[in-house]
C-alpha cells in the first residue's frame, strides 16, 4: 500500500497537478484509491462512461481504439485525464499489461475536492493555463 | 453638561464617534488656524505689493507666480514622498513660521525685492500648509472617517477664511500690515501645536507618481478631456486678466495701504461667505433644476457681466462685479459641474489627467494671462479698463467650449454606461441631468440584459414622467430580474403607469415579480393598499397570496403585519405539498420573512419539512430563510450540510448571514481540534465574509492558537474584513505576529540552505519544493499582516510586484517598501527577501528568527519537531535510514497525533525488504 507522500510523490508529477502545492496534493492523494489488476484484465471499455482519471505506479497499460493498439503507457503516465472535466464517454479502452498497480481518482470526489479546496482548484487551473499558454502564445492571441 | 456630554452631543450633531475627537478637533481647528492665517497674508501680499509698486508691476509677479508656482508644486510633491509624514508636516510649518518672521523683518526694511519674493512666497505658501494638512488628514483618518468627517475639517477652514478675512479688516488699520505677519505666526504655531498633538506614526505619505506623458495623451484621446482643458485654461486666462482689473480699481480707490488691506480683507471675507451660502444652498438646486451645462455657465457670464460694468460704469463696484464671479462661483458651482464632467471618465485615466489639468494647465493659463497683460497694458498701452474687451472674446470662446464639452460629456458617459463603468451610488444626486437621464433612457432599449439591470439600478430613485413609457416596455421582459427592477421604478413614479399591466403581472412565475407588481398596486393606489392586501391574502390563487405574504413581510406597516398570523399562514402553506419544485423553492423564501416575536416556534414547525425536501433548490432556499431568522438551533445542521455539495454554498451564505448571532457557534468549532481540517478552513473563510468587529477580534484573538495552515486562513480572512477600512485592527498584536512570522521565514531559510538531500531523489526533491512552497506562504502572511498594519492595497501591489518574478517590478516593490515601512521592520524584513548570497541568507535568517541552525541535522530536528504537519512529514520522509540519529528523531514521532506524520513516520521505520 502506498502511504499518502508516496502518493503526492506521484501526483506532483502530473501535468494537471504541476501547479498545486504538495501540501494540498496530500488531500488529493487522499481521494486517490489504490487498485490492481491481472495481465490482459479491463480497466476500462471504450464508449464506457468516464468516471475517473488514472495514473499508472507499477506495470504497463495498453490503450486500445477498436483492436488497435494506440499507445503503451509506463509508470508515471497517466490516462482518462479529461474524464475529471468533461462527460463526454471513453475514447480507448484500457487494458493492463502484466501486473500492475494504478491510483484511480474519482470524478465526483475530485470534483468535491475541488469545491472545497480553493489552493488546488487555483494549483489545477494555474496548470491549464501553463499549458495553454504556448499554443496562445503560438497563435500570437497571449495577453488578448 | 460635562465634557464627556458635551462630545456626545457634539458628536450626534456633527456625527464625529468618541474615539474620533481627539484626531478630529486637533485637525479642524488646525485648519482652521491656517486657512485664517492664510486670509490675513493674501491680502497683506496684495496690498504691499500695489502699494510698492502699482498694479503695473502686477503681471510680472503673476507671471513669476506661475512659473515658479509649477516648479515648486513638482517639487513639494516629491520632497513629500520622501520624509516621514510628521516630521514632514511638523517641520514645514517651523519653516514657515521662520519665513514669516524673516519676511516682517524684510518688509519692514522696505527692500524692494523682498515684495517679489514675499508675493511668491505667500503663494506658495497657500499650497504646502493646505495640501499639507490634507495629507496629514488622509493619514489620520480612514477612507470611511474620512467620508464623514472631510467635510467637517473642510467647514473649520471655511470659518478659519471668514474669521481670518473679517479680522483682518477690523485690525489692520490700527495693527498696520506688516505686523499682521506677526499674528500669523502666531497661528501657525496655535496650528503647530495642534498638529503635534494629532501627529501620526505613517511614513511618508505615498502619493502616486504622476505620469505627466501618459496623461497627456490620455488627453488627446479624449474629446471630453481636451474640452476639460480647455476650460480650464480659459478660466485661468480670464481669471488672471480679472484679477489684474480688480487690483487697479482697489489701489486707485484706496490709496493707503493699511486701507487697502482693510479692503481685501473684508472683500474676501463677504466673498467667502456668499461663496459658502452659494454652495450649500443654491448649487445642489442648479445642478438638480438646470443640469450641468447651466451650472457651468455661472461662472464665464458673471465674468462677462463684470468686465461689462468695467467699461461701463468703471468704479468700486464694477471691481467688485468683475472679481465676484471668480472669487463667489470659481471654487463653489463651477468646480462642482467641472467634477460631474470627469464622471465618464475612467477612474484611472481621471487620477492622471485631473492633477495635470488642475495644476500644470491651471499655472500654465494663468501665466499666459498674465503675459497677454503685459503685453496688451505695458507694451500697446492698451488701458485695464479696455482688457475687459479681450476677456468678452475669451469668455465667448469660453461659452462654445462649455457647450462642445456637454455634447462630448454625453458621448463619454454614453461608452460609460456600456463598459458599465459609473458607480450607480455616485450617480444617484445628479441623475436628473436631462443629459443623464437620456443616456440611461437610451440603455433600456439594449438587447443585453445586463446593461438594461445596470440602467435601470441607476434609475431606481428617480422620478421623471419621461421613464414612464420605456420602463413600461420592460414589464413583458424575459428576464425576471428586469421585469422586477421596472417594477420597482415604476412604484415610485405619480402617473402614467398602467394598473391592468402591473396586475397581469400578479400571477408571473417569478414570486420576486409578483411580489414587486402588487407593492406597485398598492403604491400607486395607497387608499385601497389595505384592502389589496387582504383580498390578495385571502385569494384563491396562490401566486397571488404568496405576493401578498411577501409584500407583507418586506414593506408592510406593523398594523398590515398583523394581518398575517399563524391561521393565515397554516392555511397558506397547507396544500405546498402540491405544488411543483419552483413554487415550493418560492415558499421556502418566504419563510424568512416571518420572524415575529410569537411567530417561532410556529415557524420552526413550518420549516421542518422544507429542511428534507427532495428539491435540493427547496432545501437552499429554506437555508436562505434560516440565514434571516438567524435561529442559533439551525447552525449545527447547516455546518452538516456544508459536506454536501448541493447544498454547500446555500449552508455557507446562511451561515455568514447569521452573522454576529452566528460567532459564539463559529468559535466553538473553528477551534475544536477533533473537527476536520477542511470544516476549520471553510469556518475560517465565512468569518472572513461576517463584517463586524467581533469578527475581527475572534479571527485576531485565535491565531496563536491554530496550526500554520488555519492560521494563515484566518489572515486571509482579516485581509478581507480590512476593506473598507472601518474595523479596529489591533496594531500590538499584528506586530507580533508579523515578528513571529518573520522568525519563521528567517528559519525555514535557514533550512533551505542547509538542505542537503540529493536534488534528484524522490524524497529530496519533495523536500525542498515543501519548503519553497511554504516560504511562499510565509511571504503571503507576512504581507497580509503588513497590510493589515499599513495600507492595504500598497502591500498587496508590493506582494505582487515582489513575486512577478520580473526584475524591475521586484525592485521596485523592495525600494517601495523600503520607504514605507518604519525602520526597524524594514531592517529585519527586507534582507530576507532580498539576499545576494547563501552565507548571507543563512546571516539574516538567523538575525531575524533569534535561532541558528547550524547543520542538516539540527534542520532536521526544527522540521520534525516543528508545528507544521506537511513538513514534518516531508522531512520524516526524506531522513538518511542508515544515519542512527535521524532514525533516532523519527522514532521519537511514531505516535505523533496527525494520521499522515505517524503513517510516514511507520514506513520510514519499516525495514526494507
Amino acid at each position: 500500500m502506498l502511504t499518502v507522500v508516496e502518493k503526492v510523490i506521484s501526483l506532483q508529477d502530473v501535468d494537471i497537478f504541476s501547479q498545486v502545492p504538495t501540501e494540498q496534493l496530500a488531500a488529493l492523494a487522499a481521494i486517490a484509491r489504490e487498485e490492481e489488476f491481472a495481465d490482459g484484465e479491463a480497466i476500462y471499455q471504450e464508449r464506457d462512461p468516464a468516471d475517473a482519471m488514472f495514473l499508472l505506479v507499477e506495470g504497463q497499460v495498453c490503450l486500445l481504439r477498436g483492436d488497435q493498439e494506440v499507445q503503451v503507457l509506463d509508470p508515471k503516465d497517466t490516462f482518462g485525464t479529461w474524464a475529471l472535466f468533461v462527460d463526454e464517454p471513453r475514447l480507448f479502452t484500457a487494458v493492463a499489461r502484466g501486473p500492475c498497480r494504478l491510483l484511480k481518482l474519482d470524478k465526483e470526489d475530485f470534483i468535491d475536492l475541488l469545491a472545497d479546496n480553493v489552493a488546488v482548484t487555483q494549483g489545477v487551473l494555474t496548470g491549464f493555463v501553463n499549458k495553454i499558454r504556448p499554443l496562445l502564445e503560438l497563435a500570437g492571441g497571449w495577453g488578448q | 453638561m460635562n465634557r464627556a456630554g458635551l462630545r456626545q452631543s457634539l458628536g450626534g450633531l456633527l456625527d464625529v464617534r468618541p474615539e474620533e475627537w481627539s484626531r478630529f478637533l486637533p485637525v479642524a481647528l488646525a485648519y482652521g488656524l491656517v486657512m485664517a492665517s492664510m486670509y490675513l497674508l493674501k491680502p497683506a501680499r496684495n496690498a504691499l505689493f500695489l502699494d510698492r509698486f502699482g498694479v503695473e508691476q502686477l503681471p510680472y509677479v503673476l507671471v513669476l507666480v506661475a512659473l515658479i508656482g509649477g516648479v515648486a508644486a513638482t517639487l513639494f510633491a516629491r520632497f513629500t514622498r520622501t520624509l516621514p509624514l510628521d516630521r514632514m508636516v511638523l517641520g514645514t510649518f517651523v519653516l514657515l513660521i521662520g519665513c514669516l518672521g524673516g519676511f516682517w523683518l524684510l518688509l519692514r526694511a522696505g527692500l524692494g525685492w523682498s515684495f517679489y519674493l514675499f508675493y511668491i512666497w505667500v503663494s506658495l505658501y497657500g499650497l504646502m500648509s493646505t495640501s499639507l494638512m490634507w495629507l496629514l488628514a488622509g493619514a489620520l483618518f480612514n477612507a470611511r472617517e474620512a467620508r464623514r468627517l472631510f467635510g467637517l475639517v473642510n467647514a473649520g477652514g471655511i470659518a478659519g477664511v471668514i474669521l481670518g478675512s473679517l479680522f483682518t479688516g477690523w485690525v489692520v488699520e490700527g495693527l498696520g500690515t506688516e505686523n499682521l505677519l506677526l499674528v500669523c505666526m502666531v497661528l501657525l504655531g496655535g496650528a503647530l501645536v495642534l498638529l503635534y498633538w494629532a501627529r501620526t506614526d505613517q511614513g511618508p505619505a505615498s502619493a502616486a507618481r504622476e505620469d505627466s506623458g501618459g496623461a497627456l495623451q490620455a488627453i488627446a484621446g479624449s474629446d471630453l478631456l481636451q474640452q476639460l482643458a480647455g476650460m480650464a485654461a480659459l478660466t485661468a486666462v480670464v481669471a488672471a486678466i480679472v484679477d489684474v482689473q480688480f487690483n487697479e480699481i482697489a489701489d486707485r480707490i484706496f490709496p493707503a495701504k493699511d486701507a487697502k488691506t482693510a479692503f481685501f480683507a473684508q472683500f474676501f471675507a463677504y466673498l467667502n461667505i456668499f461663496g459658502l451660502f452659494f454652495q450649500l444652498l443654491i448649487t445642489p438646486r442648479i445642478l438638480r433644476v438646470l443640469g450641468v451645462n447651466a451650472a457651468l455657465l455661472f461662472l464665464p457670464l458673471s465674468m462677462a457681466v463684470g468686465s461689462l460694468a468695467v467699461l461701463a460704469v468703471p468704479g468700486l463696484l464694477a471691481g467688485i462685479l468683475v472679481k465676484i464671479g471668480d472669487g463667489g462661483f470659481r471654487h463653489s458651482i463651477h468646480k462642482s459641474a467641472v467634477e460631474i464632467l470627469y464622471w465618464p471618465v475612467p477612474a484611472q485615466v481621471k487620477q492622471r489627467t485631473k492633477v495635470l489639468i488642475d495644476t500644470t494647465v491651471d499655472n500654465l493659463a494663468t501665466g499666459l494671462g498674465a503675459l497677454l497683460v503685459l503685453v496688451l497694458a505695458n507694451a500697446l498701452g492698451v488701458s485695464y479698463r479696455n482688457l475687459s474687451y479681450v476677456t468678452l472674446v475669451l469668455i465667448v470662446l469660453w461659452v462654445v467650449v462649455v457647450f462642445r464639452g456637454r455634447s462630448a460629456y454625453v458621448d463619454a458617459f454614453r461608452q460609460a454606461l456600456e463598459r458599465r463603468d459609473i458607480d450607480a451610488g455616485d450617480i444617484m444626486v445628479n441623475i436628473n441631468e436631462p443629459a443623464v437621464l437620456k443616456s440611461l433612457v437610451d440603455s433600456l432599449d439594449s438587447a443585453n440584459p445586463r446593461q438594461v439591470i445596470y440602467a435601470l439600478d441607476m434609475l431606481a430613485a428617480v422620478q421623471a414622467q419621461e421613464l414612464v413609457a420605456p420602463v413600461r416596455g420592460l414589464l413583458a421582459h424575459e428576464a425576471a430580474d428586469v421585469r422586477r427592477r421596472s417594477l420597482r421604478i415604476l412604484q415610485n413614479q405619480s402617473g402614467g403607469v398602467v394598473l391592468q399591466e402591473v396586475e397581469a403581472l400578479l400571477r408571473d412565475p417569478d414570486l420576486g415579480v409578483r411580489l414587486e407588481a402588487l407593492y406597485c398596486l398598492a403604491v400607486q393606489q395607497p387608499a385601497q393598499r389595505r384592502q389589496r392586501l387582504e383580498e390578495a391574502l385571502q385569494g384563491r390563487d396562490r401566486r397571488v397570496r404568496s405576493a401578498a405574504i411577501g409584500v407583507i413581510a418586506r414593506y408592510g406597516s406593523d398594523d398590515e403585519r398583523k394581518l398575517i398570523d399563524a391561521a393565515t399562514m397554516r392555511a397558506y402553506f397547507a396544500g405546498q405539498g402540491d405544488e411543483d419544485r419552483r413554487e415550493r423553492a418560492q415558499t421556502a423564501q418566504l419563510l424568512g420573512t416571518f420572524d415575529r416575536p410569537g411567530m417561532r416556534p410556529f415557524l420552526k414547525e413550518l420549516i421542518r419539512p422544507f429542511m428534507v425536501d427532495p428539491a435540493p433548490e427547496v432545501v437552499q432556499q429554506t437555508m436562505v430563510s434560516m440565514g434571516r431568522i438567524a435561529d442559533p438551533e439551525y447552525l449545527p445542521w447547516l455546518l452538516d450540510q456544508m459536506a454536501v455539495r448541493a447544498y454547500r454554498q446555500a449552508a455557507r451564505q446562511a451561515i455568514t448571514a447569521y452573522g454576529v448571532d452566528g460567532l459564539g457557534f463559529l468559535q466553538e468549532r473553528l477551534f475544536e481540534d477533533e473537527l476536520d481540517m477542511g470544516r476549520r478552513v471553510q469556518i475560517a473563510r465565512m468569518l472572513g465574509q461576517i463584517h463586524c468587529q467581533e469578527a475581527v477580534d475572534l479571527l485576531l484573538g485565535g491565531l496563536e492558537r491554530v496550526g500554520p495552515m488555519l492560521q494563515y486562513h484566518m489572515i486571509k480572512s482579516l485581509s478581507k474584513l480590512r476593506q473598507p477600512a472601518e474595523l479596529y485592527f489591533d496594531t500590538v498584536r499584528i506586530a507580533a505576529l508579523l515578528d513571529r512570522a518573520l522568525a519563521e521565514y528567517g528559519e525555514i531559510v535557514q533550512v533551505i540552505y542547509l538542505i542537503e538531500q540529493d536534488r534528484d531523489s524522490d524524497s529530496g526533491r519533495l523536500l525542498r519544493r515543501a519548503l519553497e512552497e511554504k516560504q511562499k506562504q510565509n511571504r503571503s502572511r507576512i504581507f497580509r499582516l503588513l497590510g493589515l498594519q499599513y495600507a492595504q492595497h500598497d502591500m498587496y501591489l508590493a506582494y505582487l510586484g515582489f513575486k512577478s518574478g520580473e526584475p524591475t517590478t521586484r525592485s521596485s516593490a523592495l525600494e517601495f517598501l523600503d520607504n514605507v515601512l518604519p525602520r526597524e521592520l524594514k531592517l529585519r524584513l527586507l534582507p530576507l527577501l532580498d539576499h545576494a548570497s547563501a552565507d548571507q541568507a543563512l546571516s539574516h535568517g538567523r538575525e531575524v528568527s533569534g535561532r541558528h541552525i547550524a547543520d542538516w541535522q539540527q534542520s532536521l530536528e526544527y522540521l520534525v519537531q516543528g508545528a507544521d504537519e506537511w513538513l514534518r512529514t516531508c522531512a520524516i520522509y526524506s531522513i538518511d535510514r542508515t544515519d542512527g540519529r535521524q532514525v533516532e528523531l523519527v522514532r521519537s514521532v511514531c505516535d505523533d497525533p496527525h494520521p499522515v506524520v505517524r503513517e510516514t513516520a511507520v514506513a520510514v521505520l519499516k525495514p526494507t525488504p
